[in-house]
């Protein structure tokens, strides 16, 4: 059986649930943000879980919690891993 | 013998401690000012160890070298031995949340790479076993080639083996690390990353299933869309009830002490100038400074509760999507609610405002918020020409006239913001990326130390500015003298005949097509200083004594005042109301505008962001007034 994981298309986090582990590919925004993205540990490549999304996006990061508006959000491509 | 200063700065992430371990370090021996040319706060502090002097240096907190905002670049200048009238640092302590510690390795490598005396500190290490995580910090000094040194900086434990590995720091061999980074900025961030993962793997064992914190389960309540705007509303009304309840008999103390002060010069010294300068002068002066430490004080310290309980990063981002279509951001809203209090206190609030354009956009507006000061001019002209009658059973139209007023400031804040970003203060608003740290209990020691420094850079640069004026407006209401020591005039004719009292006459066609006279004109250039002095300068020229019922007394007088020859009310409704709208809008406050002129960079450029927000404020003023004039009297207000 094929993992979840190698058949989920690539969306944005905005388009990511509660409690999905997702793979970062591309950061679609300034490169100052990227920058800033990459120091807090959202980088190309990073693993990261997302806690909540009601009101932006709230990710697990390397154990820490950064909270995303939806626009942000929405400019981070990721390989989703549905929880 | 003493030797010469060990210089030594701290750096490492937002909310890892630094500060606390800055203040274990160094304990009361701290100064705060600006570095040269911008508005971030240099705090500095120093203690003895075997001898030496250890000057430290708290740099902003920073995720990484690569300079983004201002408090950003003053670190990688500093770093890098540029930064303008900072000596070049002898050792470096990068401060590492051990509960986050793979991100805060990001910084650490950057700074190690850079082949300088390095201390890494581990702190927080007692949280770890909460977080179910156990690091091997001997794993950890192999790994990065440092001194590692675990600490709690909050009781102090392992603070003075800092010192001690500080003092040793220049004699050790430098970390070897290097060229993490030699490669493109995205490849670099992967790269430098793969390799913590590695040092992690070594280093760190995790308990399995300890990723979800228990402070996700309050975040689902504290960040949801719906409960969490109301709970921070909720918060903030409690903590300005408090702010009154606290700091207004505080006030009221210090006001009563200086009261006595003055009694006593009054009977030590002979009457005269001399005398007058110092009680009105000095002591006024002063007094007028001194009335506001109580709220800034509390104001400050229930900020930094909410900063260090990590719940202000919580309101930052639950208020952004209301701040956005504005062209500010959600870290914007606390100091524009701080306003309702203070505008001094809220100006030094916008700090927390990483964006330089969006914290001028903030401090150009936050005196529009209608601060405790205008109450008493709100009142004395609510009651004296709006009539107290009851709608509904439940309010009164005085108390809607004065919720209107404070509806007409926020209003008029919230779109100047939005005039300012879209034009002079144009930039595209920064996406909202916040790190939403673990809840944890603020250490009382660091608030207070940090209240401290804020009341008392308060006092020494406000302070001298205001005071400056306020001798100034002094001597423009005692000279030139009407009377003679032997025939003495009355403080009303003195105040007429001084240089103020022309000023008034002077500023009379202005404020005729408001509907208003002379007098109001001598009020209203006497409390350019503090908005308050208008309420005892009406009563001066309307020969009202000072007491407690001044207020009711003199609300009698304004509205039977008749003009004489006409026998017409001097003042009518639709004036009272203009006058309203004017101390709505205008920025009558000498404490506003110096703190205005140090948070915006100081000097000349300060002095420009000041002029022009007293300007727009003021133009802005009369314009409302002249035209709330115009419709009242339209409406047969007159």
């Amino acid at each position: 059986m094929l993992d979840a994981a190698l058949c989920a298309p690539s969306c944005t986090l905005a388009a990511c649930f509660a409690g999905d582990r997702a793979t970062v590919r591309q950061l679609q925004c300034t490169k100052a943000d990227a920058m800033r993205l990459r120091s807090l540990g959202v980088y190309e490549g990073a693993k990261v879980g997302i806690v909540d999304r009601r009101n932006g996006v709230l990710l697990d990061v390397c154990g820490s919690r950064l909270a995303l508006d939806a626009t942000m959000a929405g400019a981070i491509v990721v390989d989703p891993t549905p929880a | 013998m003493t030797r010469p200063t060990l210089r030594v700065a701290l750096i490492g992430n937002p909310n890892c401690g630094k500060s606390t371990l800055f203040n274990a370090l160094t304990g009361r021996r701290q100064k705060v000012a600006n570095f040269p040319g911008v508005t971030v706060e240099r705090v500095e502090g120093s203690y003895v160890h075997e001898g030496t002097t250890v000057s430290v240096l708290d740099l902003p907190g920073t995720y990484s070298l690569s300079p983004d905002a201002p408090d950003e670049v003053i670190t990688y200048d500093v770093v890098h031995d540029r930064a303008d009238g900072v000596a070049p640092v002898d050792v470096f302590v990068v401060v590492l949340d051990a509960e986050n510690l793979e991100r805060n390795l990001y910084l650490a490598t950057e700074v190690l790479e850079l082949g300088r005396p390095t201390v890494v500190v581990l702190n927080r290490v007692d949280r770890l076993p909460l977080a179910g995580m156990k690091v091997d910090v001997v794993e950890l000094i192999h790994a990065l080639g440092a001194i590692v040194v675990p600490t709690v900086a909050t009781t102090q434990e392992g603070v003075e083996r800092v010192r001690h590995c500080i003092a040793r720091a220049l004699d050790v061999p430098q970390s070897q690390l290097r060229n993490q980074g030699a490669v493109a900025e995205e490849y670099r961030a992967e790269r430098r990353y793969e390799w913590i993962a590695a040092v992690m793997a070594r280093t760190v064992t995790r308990e399995a299933g300890t990723r979800t914190r228990p402070s996700d389960r309050v975040d689902a309540v504290l960040l949801h869309r719906v409960w969490g705007p109301l709970i921070f509303v909720a918060v903030m009304a409690i903590a300005f009830q408090a702010l009154f309840l606290v700091a207004t008999p505080l006030a009221t103390v210090l006001q009563s002490a200086l009261g006595s002060l003055s009694d006593v010069l009054r009977g030590l010294l002979p009457a005269g100038d001399f005398q007058s300068l110092l009680i009105d002068g000095v002591l006024g002066g002063v007094g007028s400074v001194v009335v506001f430490v109580p709220q800034i004080a509390l104001l400050f310290l229930f900020i930094g509760a909410l900063e260090d309980s990590g719940y202000l990063s919580r309101a930052a981002f639950v208020m952004d999507r209301f701040m956005r279509p504005l062209g500010l951001q959600g870290k914007s809203f606390i100091p524009l609610l701080s306003g309702y209090a203070c505008a001094v206190p809220a100006i030094m609030a916008t700090r927390t405002i990483p964006q330089t354009k969006e914290r001028l956009a903030t401090i150009m507006v936050v005196p529009l918020m209608s601060c405790s000061a205008r109450l008493p001019v709100y009142a004395l002209l609510i009651s004296a020409f709006v009539p107290a009658v009851t709608i509904g059973h439940v309010i009164t139209l005085q108390g809607l006239a004065l919720l209107a007023m404070y509806l007409f400031g926020t209003v008029a804040a919230l779109a100047a913001a939005a005039v300012f970003r879209r034009t002079l203060l144009r930039s595209d608003t920064r996406a909202l990326i916040i790190e939403m740290p673990a809840y944890a209990k603020p250490t009382m020691r660091v608030l207070l130390t940090t209240v401290w420094q804020r009341v008392s850079v308060f006092l020494q640069r406000a302070g001298t500015v205001i005071f400056a004026i306020s001798v100034i407006l002094w001597a423009m209401g005692r000279y030139p003298q009407a009377g003679t020591p032997s025939a003495p005039v009355s403080e009303e004719a003195q105040l007429t005949q001084s240089a103020l009292g022309q000023v008034g006459h002077a500023v009379e066609p202005l404020v005729r097509p408001l509907g208003l006279d002379w007098k109001i004109g001598v009020a209203m250039v006497a409390s350019f200083a503090a908005r308050e002095v208008f309420v005892s300068t009406m009563a001066t020229m309307y020969g009202v004594p000072q007491h407690e019922t001044v207020h009711t007394e003199l609300a009698a007088r304004l509205r039977d005042a008749r003009a004489p020859g006409t026998g017409r009310p001097t003042y009518t409704r639709a004036a009272a109301f203009g006058l309203l709208a004017f101390y709505v809008f205008a920025l009558m406050c000498t404490s506003t505008i110096a703190v205005t002129v140090r948070e915006t960079g100081g000097g000349w450029q300060g002095a420009r962001w000041a002029s022009l927000q007293f300007s727009y404020m003021l133009v802005l003023a009369w314009g409302s007034a002249f035209v709330v004039y115009r419709i009242a009297l339209a409406l047969g207000a007159g």
